[in-house]
């Protein structure tokens, strides 16, 4: 006895299969896109750290001179 | 029979490229995330260093 639904769910299978394709392909542009923006944006994360790095330093400066200022 | 079991092997190997992709872009977008915080950081400090300046100059201006 032959399944009468054999074909369509095959092409339903089918069908399935490619959307799953494309949409890997589709992630794997984003993954590639992302990993770009990620590293032109590392000197600014670096520069970031500097900075935080340098107001911490001057906080401590500040403070073990006690001239430290209330803000306004 | 044949080609439903190759179908579905091949569908399997798809999804599980599909969720290794999907670890990387998490990965990346939490590195995202980091950066984001450390670049409102940045502003921050060059928004206060601005003011500080700006209140030292009129300092500055007013003594004189």
């Amino acid at each position: 006895m032959e399944n009468p639904y054999e074909k369509v769910q095959s092409n339903i299978l089918a069908r399935i299969i490619g959307n799953v394709e494309r949409l890997n392909q589709s992630v794997v542009i984003l993954n590639q896109e992302l990993r770009r923006v990620n590293a032109k944006n590392k000197n600014l994360e670096l520069m970031s750290q500097m900075c935080e790095n340098y107001r911490e330093s001057v906080d401590f400066q500040l403070q073990a001179t006690s001239k430290k200022q209330e803000p306004l | 029979m044949d080609s439903k079991q190759r179908q579905y092997a091949r569908l399997a190997a798809q999804l599980k490229q599909l969720r290794e992709n999907i670890d990387e872009t998490a990965t990346q977008v939490e590195l995202m995330a980091n950066q984001s915080n450390m670049i409102t950081k940045l502003g921050a400090i060059q928004s206060s260093t601005f003011i500080g300046s700006n209140r030292v100059f009129e300092d500055e201006m007013l003594k004189k």
